[in-house]
């Protein structure tokens, strides 16, 4: 409920104060993508914190990429990692 | 602009939600400070007391004779110190703030079962600074320490605060043992810990009343004796006041203390030491660990009470040899009784050889007890007397004419 | 290229020293005497020394390209098509970096100071303000920056001079007892913190005035940020030993709790803590520009302010998801972090110039 609330606010007042700048340069890519990613970054919040959505995290994606090197360089060179 | 003065009153609105204090402010009259802790064994589970201050009652003056004590002691019950601690909730009006800490003491029985497991929390709490002296309690239980009130401090906690660490600088076999000095000595394989030991002299029960300091001798005093030995974290035996002397001369931990002597012809005489310096020089011969320890002692004369003729400097150098003589005999008996009574080094010898031959000390550490037990310990002592006060000749030599 | 205006070499300079000292002052340590013990100090002087090499890469790739940012660069060298690519990596690490860096500020207060705060506020607040230093552009924080390097002097001095009474010279003894492997690997990871994160400092570099002045500073100014960091290694080894240093998890701030002058000047570690507030500001708002300039310049956006804000809300909710405790942390630090940042940090940039003498001749022209 107040997480609601609170973006809503949050997002509003950040709309609020980028908007009339972006209408007047008449930017039309950076209003696309103002709107994506803070429909991205709020929507993305709120299905975190309150329904407890599982984001993916990009930290285990690298794992997967530099995981063994990254082990066994670990390993090699001073072991208490 | 009616929409951007909305849209900086909304986001100053929002600003006040990210106010990160909220969660975790803490008035004043909800925190009981807790001064000292005492951890005791109970069963299997650990009896925690907590010393804590009473505001009203610590300062003095206004209000004229207060009728409180100015502390107070809760003790509960818990399988982990964490869970004794907030138990204590359900008799204390105020949670628990550990930042003030100055003294854990821990009994003795718990002690000789060992006091790991106790420690970790005042390891990993954040609100437990590092700076406070650990004791344990010699022949009593850690909350009988703490329930003795004190004639010069208010709070008994500073008292024992104060107290170690004045003795520390004036009374060779005190020294004041922190946490951090006793974890990283636990930790090491090249000496065993020890802690400072109190103990409580009177009337246990009149100790805990008011009465006991409205009156110029109190019933019950606390007094620190000798160091607590510690094999890893369970305690093995006491040195008594001749043991922990030698002990703290050999860790260079003496900064003043005084000497008694006998003079020449009979008769006592105190000399007063004012700087010592100790080093401990670890060597590996032919696979065999030695230790060498280097003590240079530099005393005054304090008091005489024989007959003894000042002006001369022989007498002088006399003094002084016997000084390193009694210094050295010290010492070597304390040294010997560690190795072969306990087979225990405290004195930090393992972390000599480790300095001096680190690749000797990985194969010596694994039986360190025996080889500590076996090993070579030379004693170098030198001692040097300076000044002898502000009279010369005692009036003492006087007297028999 | 940038409408948020001109930075002086000095301020440069300024931030380029908070910025290496960051979060490396305040999690390294730690590492180090993990992996060295007691030798963990001659691992920050190895690190050092590596990090002069580092930077020296950086400053010869600037050199060749002085008005090009890294966006710039990748497109010239590599071409349209695979610049880009690198171009969106080079984002996609910045953007990691300040999330990662937001949680060790989020994790250090709720650890040491605030423990039942909830960590997204901590995390908010700080970057509310990152964002707005961020949003005024270049200049704004190399002004702050200037403003601030005194105090941060200052602290440092008080820290180092109130504790050089207790050194304790056996907490260093045996020296060179660590094993060469041990003393590389804890170098690296102090290059990996200290040094190799430079490379995000490319969105930054065309906006240096007086460029040549900054680069000739560069060098000397890296390593003595450097060397505050060895500093306090070498404190924290020699007033609470290499055991205590490489259990706690804040090595620096259990040392600033040890100041104690007279008995009266004590307790201050919080203000102490200050200091790391200050460096670690400084890098997360270096890697969030980054990221933002970066991600403007990809899209040929006309400036990257008005995306600020958006950012800042996925920052703060990525430096939720990155790390979902601190053991996930520890261990993905020590172990995939440093490949990972070797890659943009050292690998990349040889390639960028390697390839870019390859195509056009050595910096001054020689072919």
């Amino acid at each position: 409920m107040w997480t609601f609330l609170g973006i809503a606010v949050l997002a509003g007042a950040i709309t609020a104060g980028e908007m009339p700048s972006l209408r007047k340069r008449r930017a039309v890519k950076e209003l696309i993508l103002f709107i994506l990613l803070l429909v991205a970054g709020c929507g993305l919040y709120i299905a975190r914190q309150v329904y407890h959505a599982t984001i993916p995290n990009p930290l285990d994606g690298i794992a997967a990429i530099f995981g063994p090197l990254g082990e066994w360089m670990s390993n090699s060179l001073g072991g208490k990692g | 602009m009616r929409i951007k003065g909305f849209a900086i009153l909304a986001a100053a609105t929002l600003l006040l939600l990210l106010a990160t204090g909220c969660w975790n402010r803490q008035e004043l009259n909800e925190l009981g400070i807790v001064v000292a802790m005492g951890i005791d064994r109970d069963g299997d589970r650990f009896r925690v007391s907590v010393q804590v201050v009473q505001p009203g009652e610590v300062a003095a003056k206004s209000g004229g004779q207060s009728l409180r004590s100015p502390v107070a002691m809760y003790e509960a019950s818990g399988r982990t110190i964490f869970e004794a601690l907030r138990k204590m909730t359900t008799v204390s009006p105020r949670k628990i703030y550990a930042s003030h800490l100055r003294v854990v003491v821990i009994g003795e029985a718990l002690a000789r079962q060992g006091i790991g497991t106790a420690l970790d929390f005042l390891q990993r709490d954040h609100q437990v600074r590092s700076d406070f002296y650990l004791m344990v309690a010699k022949e009593t239980t850690a909350s009988s320490i703490l329930n003795v009130l004190t004639p010069m401090e208010r709070i008994p906690a500073n008292d024992l605060y104060a107290s170690n660490a004045t003795a520390e600088k004036a009374w060779a076999p005190i020294f004041g043992i922190t946490l951090g000095k006793f974890v990283t000595d636990l930790g090491s394989d090249g000496k065993q810990p020890v802690i400072t030991g109190i103990g409580l002299n009177g009337d246990a029960e009149e100790g805990s009343n008011t009465r006991n300091v409205e009156r110029i001798r109190p019933a019950a005093e606390l007094q620190f004796s000798g160091m607590a030995v510690f094999r890893k974290d369970k305690l093995v035996g006491w040195l008594n006041e001749e043991e922990s002397k030698s002990y703290n001369f050999i860790l260079g931990n003496v900064r003043s203390t005084l000497e008694n002597q006998s003079c020449p012809n009979g008769g006592e005489l105190a000399l007063e030491i004012i700087r010592t310096k100790a080093n401990v020089k670890g060597h590996v011969r032919r696979g065999e660990p030695q230790v060498e320890i280097r003590l240079r002692v530099e005393e005054n004369v304090g008091e005489i009470q024989c007959r003894i003729d000042l002006n001369k400097t022989a007498v002088v150098d006399e003094l002084e040899r016997r000084s390193e003589d009694r210094l050295r005999e010290a010492m070597s008996k304390t040294i010997r009784k560690m190795q072969t009574e306990y087979q225990l080094d405290i004195f930090g010898f393992g972390q000599a050889i480790h300095r001096a031959d680190p690749a000797a000390w990985r194969r010596l550490k694994r039986d360190w007890d025996r080889n500590f037990a076996d090993m070579q310990v030379k004693l170098d002592v030198k001692t040097v007397i300076d000044r002898v006060g502000t009279i010369n000749q005692s009036f003492l030599s006087k007297l028999e004419e | 290229m940038g409408n948020d205006g001109k930075i002086s070499a000095r301020q440069f300079l300024v931030l380029l020293f908070l910025y290496t000292i960051g979060t490396t002052i305040l999690v390294i340590p730690s590492g180090l005497a993990t992996v060295a013990r007691q030798d963990a100090w001659i691992g920050a002087l190895a690190g050092v020394l590596i990090g002069l090499g580092v930077a020296a890469l950086y400053r010869t790739l600037w050199g060749k390209y002085p008005n090009l940012s890294f966006a710039g660069i990748c497109e010239r060298v590599l071409g349209k098509v695979v610049g880009k690519a690198v171009t969106l990596a080079f984002v996609f690490y910045a953007f990691i970096g300040s999330t990662t860096v937001l949680y060790y500020v989020g994790n250090f207060f709720t650890t040491q100071i605030m423990p039942e705060t909830p960590i997204q506020f901590i995390n908010g607040l700080f970057a509310v303000i990152v964002v707005m230093g961020v949003r005024m552009g270049a200049e704004a924080l190399a002004r702050s920056a200037e403003i601030i390097l005194p105090w941060f002097i200052g602290l440092f001095f008080v820290l180092i001079l109130s504790l050089s009474p207790d050194l304790k010279i056996e907490q260093f003894q045996p020296v060179m007892e660590a094993r060469p492997n041990e003393i590389i690997g804890a170098a690296l990871s102090f290059a990996g913190t200290a040094s190799l994160p430079l490379v995000f400092l490319f969105m930054l570099f065309p906006r240096v005035q007086m460029a040549d002045q900054a680069r000739k500073g560069m060098l000397i100014v890296h390593v003595a940020g450097g060397l505050c960091v060895f500093l306090v290694t070498l404190f924290s080894i020699g007033v609470l030993g290499a055991d205590v240093t490489s259990r706690n998890m804040f090595p620096s701030y259990e040392l600033a709790k040890k100041i104690n002058i007279g008995n009266f000047f004590q307790r201050i570690e919080v203000i102490m803590a200050g200091l790391w507030f200050v460096s670690t500001y400084y890098k997360t708002s270096l890697y969030f520009y980054g990221f933002a300039t970066g991600v403007a310049e990809m899209l040929n956006l006309k400036d990257y302010k008005s995306l600020t804000w958006p950012m800042g809300i996925l920052m703060v909710l990525y430096s939720l998801v990155v790390y979902p405790n601190v053991v996930y942390m520890q261990h993905w630090d020590a172990t995939v972090y440093i490949p990972y940042i070797l890659v943009m940090g050292a690998v990349v940039p040889l390639l960028l110039l390697t390839a870019g003498i390859i195509r056009s001749g050595l910096p001054d022209g020689r072919e």
